[in-house]
């Protein structure tokens, strides 16, 4: 079985919930996520640190801990079912048809290896490229990703990079076999902010000459507003809100993402109206989370928010809130 | 603290092998401590109609070629290893840690000069140099301690350099600054708690090397005179013997010395499973 | 009526020698200019923010101004008393140690691991205010519900505190000795957006009640948006512009920040096209001659900027554009094309 590219949607999750077996207890790090991406779009998942933006991701690419268990449901890519995937299939999809860019750039390449072997081992692996064509293709990907001299460049060692060059060989490594879905997972974190901006349209530029999709993880609302079409709101594990995003600025549906965009400083921001958000994160590891996560925090509780299910309000074209009392 | 507690007892429970070597310790200890006092024989007190007896009822690990109970010899001989090791391991450790967390700290010549004396010391095969001084200075009970401290001093000045090194740029050394503390008041005050639990596993470690160092030393005529009790004088002793067939001269002695130097290493293991904050989350 | 400012800084240099060894001889190569030539004023109960990316000298500035480190050249004056000429460790014994304090960017590594937050608060109360027993114990509860930490959390260890709350002992520890200046390196940047919105309320409450200055770094043109009455933009140790904040985020500036303000996200999404800088990232070791930031400048006019240092124009109200482009010029090149 292979992917299909054209499958819409491109990828769907349905109900993925993860627990985390740890020393201290089970930790349920998501609880029935579930979102799709078509082919070609961009979408962010938005969260703060333990929402699980980073674990749903790794859950896609099939790169969990091994403490990790996946309890329920599905990661369709391309038509395949990747939970249940053979490994030798995934071994394939991994790499040739989604790849994800890490964080910190130069810890996630290999030190010891020139970048330009770097892409040319990804080449032969999983392109249709022999050995004599890789090293000129893996120069090819370095011009691509705008790296300044990358005949010369492609020996050099990742120590002897920048941050933001090592973040663009990262790409031109997820982007050497022209994957159907890139996954960022907070690319431009620890980068200055005009080079953020460079990746980012970098990796826009890409995305649409290849029709690519693209979910990009990350904490800043407004690296989300500015670079993706669709965005997805966490928190402790939960999916709150996904909505176009001038739709979820314009009107945000979920008290949290309400909350987030009043806490986020902007150009307008009074000195008044920063609003904190009350309380801090469940203990996930309780057994006796309630159905909303958020409730805990949040003034529009009642009893019902504790109480399984949590309804989903579908609203026609991709929006979707879990609440029992949106705004 | 409790805090600390329960997590050590979190990684005894664990590690059994870890449980035993504690209890071995304070088995150790106690022979050092109460020992002397509740022997069966005077350790000194040669009885040569019972020479060479082996173990019995009345001599639980027999008697030597002068009579002399084993038993009472090796518990006495506790407090005389412990002590030794205790001593110089003390030794080592604070001149080798003052010298090794200012040199870490402060750079420049301090460190160079710290640096060279350390290298000395490291150039010459330890046991071979811990010989030579007890030769040189005449094998008094101080000059072995004095010995077995110096040839343990650069194992310490080396580790608190290098944590020193770590973290005199650490935000806790600035913060320290701002609050108007003086650099001396800083490297004692704040950098030396952070090292102390490395330290300390290193000092459970080194334990063990000094006494083994003390006994070498006895064993080849270095250290510790006859008719003293002691591990090494009395395996030493023993060595004659093991071909004619008395083999408990030799043995207990050997045994309850390889018994201190596993507990000493077993327990430092245990404590750097204790203190390494990537045990901790 | 002009009051005196409290702090005023001119000329301000660090260089660090940058020595080859050739063989035996070491002979110093370059120096590298961390801070090459700032001035600024900080007026009683002002908040000034110091943007600038990686290599533009903010940390080195902001720690020659707490007097960790001392200058190379230049002076810093604060409250009209010279304090650059004192030695780094001389100063910590002064009495001057004790109004200009500082919280720093990694909450995590400012504090001890092996002290309670407790000690951490205690510390400066014990050098430098020398109280003791109950009087100390007061005066740390009173701090620490001032910046809002609850007093059961005082005997606990970092490991046992969260990222806020780590962040708070950092602010109580540097307001306990009720400084009259606060510096602040990025004191946010590792904190959830929902943790920073009550840091940063605290930051504003803390001022007013406090009546201290602050002059803080940050990455995010929001925060400083947020809360900073005027603006430094640093590059490669110059410092190009500075002015109130709505003028100096606003055309006409200097295209550097020009370029800052169109590479940062916001919500509200500018729509603007993206100013891309060109060319190389100049080092500090060697800064390109003329205009530092020739190299990069989309704005670049001609041979001038490489041979002539740009002047300090005068935009008004205290704003000064460092650019060879006169300040109409900029105004005009700048104006948003509806």
């Amino acid at each position: 079985m292979s992917v299909d590219r054209r499958a819409v949607p491109l990828l769907a999750i349905t109900d993925l919930s993860v627990e985390f077996r740890t020393r201290s207890g089970v930790v349920q790090a998501l609880d029935s996520v579930g979102f799709a991406i078509k082919r070609g779009e961009t979408m962010a998942l938005v969260g703060e640190s333990g929402s699980g933006k980073s674990v749903t991701a790794y859950a896609v690419m099939g790169i969990l801990d091994a403490a990790a268990r996946v309890t329920q449901g599905s990661i369709v890519f391309g038509g395949l079912e990747l939970l249940t995937a053979e490994r030798k299939v995934l071994d394939e999809v991994r790499g040739r048809e989604v790849a994800i860019i890490f964080q910190n750039p130069r810890t996630a390449l290999n030190p010891i290896r020139p970048i330009g072997r770097q892409i040319a081992d990804i080449l032969l692996r999983h392109g249709n490229v022999t050995a004599a064509q890789a090293p000129e293709r893996a120069v090819e990907m370095l011009a691509r990703v705008r790296i300044p001299d990358p005949k010369r460049r492609a020996a050099a060692y990742p120590f002897e990079l920048s941050g933001g060059m090592c973040q663009r060989v990262m790409i031109a490594l997820a982007l050497a076999c022209e994957p159907a879905l890139l996954i960022a997972d907070e690319p431009t974190t620890g980068l200055d902010i005009t080079t953020q901006a460079v990746i980012m349209d970098l990796i826009a530029e890409l995305a649409s000459a290849h029709n690519m999709a693209t979910l990009l993880i990350t904490h800043d609302l407004a690296l989300a507003a500015e670079y993706c079409d669709h965005i997805a709101v966490m928190h402790a594990g939960q999916i709150v809100e996904i909505a176009p995003k001038q739709q979820l600025f314009a009107s945000p549906r979920h008290p949290y993402t309400a909350k987030l965009i009043a806490a986020t400083p902007g150009d307008t921001t009074r000195l008044d109206a920063l609003a904190a958000i009350p309380g801090g994160l469940p203990d996930l590891r309780r057994v006796d989370l309630p159905a909303c996560r958020y409730s805990a925090r949040c003034e529009r509780q009642s009893d019902d928010c504790l109480v399984p299910p949590l309804p989903r309000h579908g609203h026609g074209d991709g929006r979707l809130v879990m609440c029992q009392h949106p705004l | 603290m409790t805090e600390a507690l329960r997590h050590a007892r979190y990684v005894l429970a664990e590690n059994p092998v870890t449980l035993f070597a504690f209890a071995l310790f304070t088995f150790l200890v106690l022979c050092a401590v109460a020992g002397p006092s509740l022997v069966p024989y005077d350790p000194l007190a040669s009885d040569t109609a019972r020479a060479l007896t082996g173990p019995s009822a009345s001599h639980l690990f027999g008697t030597d070629q002068l009579g002399r109970d084993i038993f009472s010899r090796i518990i006495v001989a506790t407090r005389l290893d412990l002590g030794i090791a205790v001593t110089s391991v003390a030794l080592a450790f604070a001149i080798g840690t003052l010298l090794g967390i200012s040199a870490g700290y402060f750079g420049g010549w301090t460190d160079r000069i710290i640096g060279r004396v350390v290298d000395t010391i490291m150039a010459f095969p330890l046991f071979v140099l811990a010989m030579g001084i007890v030769a040189a200075l005449g094998n008094t009970l101080a000059n072995i301690v004095y010995a077995t401290a110096i040839i343990n001093l650069p194992i310490y000045a080396r580790l608190a350099r290098t944590e020193a090194n770590v973290r005199r740029e650490a935000g806790f050394v600035e913060a320290a600054r701002l609050c108007g503390n003086s650099e001396a008041r800083i490297v004692l005050g704040q950098v030396l708690p952070n090292i102390m639990p490395l330290m300390m596993v290193q000092v459970s470690l080194t334990l063990g090397y000094a006494i083994l160092n003390a006994a070498g030393l006895s064993f080849i005529g270095l250290g510790v005179r006859p008719p003293t009790a002691e591990w090494g004088i009395m395996v030493a002793d023993g060595a004659s013997f093991i071909v004619s067939g008395e083999w408990w001269v030799a043995f207990f002695p050997g045994l309850f010395l390889m018994a201190a130097v596993f507990c000493f290493n077993l327990m430092g293991d245990g404590l750097r499973d204790i203190v390494d904050p990537r045990m901790r989350t | 009526m002009l009051t005196a400012p409290l702090l005023e800084v001119s000329g301000l240099r660090k260089l660090y020698p940058m020595v080859a060894a050739k063989g035996w001889r070491r002979a110093p190569a370059s120096s590298l200019h961390a801070v090459d030539g700032v001035g600024l004023t900080i007026g009683k109960g002002e908040t000034v923010g110091l943007v600038g990316e990686s290599g533009c000298g903010k940390s080195t500035l902001v720690r020659l101004l707490a007097r960790l480190i001392d200058p190379s050249a230049g002076t810093i004056r604060f409250a009209g008393a010279d304090i650059g000429t004192v030695p780094a460790r001389r100063f910590g014994r002064g009495k001057e140690r004790a109004h200009i304090q500082m919280v720093f960017q990694d909450a995590t590594d400012s504090l001890n691991p092996r002290f309670t937050a407790f000690r951490a608060i205690a510390d400066p109360l014990r050098r430098l205010s020398r109280l003791t027993g109950t009087a100390l114990r007061a005066r740390v509860e009173e701090v620490a519900r001032l910046t809002g930490l609850p007093p059961e959390l005082l005997g606990r260890f970092p490991h046992q505190l969260s990222g806020g709350q780590k962040a708070r002992i950092g602010i109580a520890r540097a307001i306990a000795v009720e400084p009259r200046l606060l510096i602040l390196d990025e004191p946010t940047s590792a904190l959830d957006v929902s943790v920073q919105a009550a840091i940063l309320n605290l930051l504003v409450d803390l001022q007013t009640s406090q009546d201290v200055s602050y002059i803080f770094i940050s990455h995010d043109l929001g925060v400083v948006n947020y809360l900073a009455d005027r603006v430094a933009v640093l590059f490669l140790g110059r410092l190009v512009e500075i002015g109130p904040t709505r003028a100096v985020f606003a055309a006409p500036h200097h295209p550097y920040t020009e370029a800052l303000v169109s590479a940062s996200p916001s919500l509200t999404g500018s729509g603007a096209a993206r100013i891309r800088l060109q060319g190389e990232i100049p080092s500090a070791a060697d800064p390109p001659s003329g205009c530092v930031f020739r190299t990069r400048c989309p704005r670049k006019i001609g041979a001038i900027c490489e041979e002539q240092q740009p002047p300090a124009r005068d935009a008004g109200d205290g704003h000064r554009i460092a650019c060879h482009i006169p300040v109409e010029e900029l105004r005009r090149l700048q104006a948003p094309t509806s």
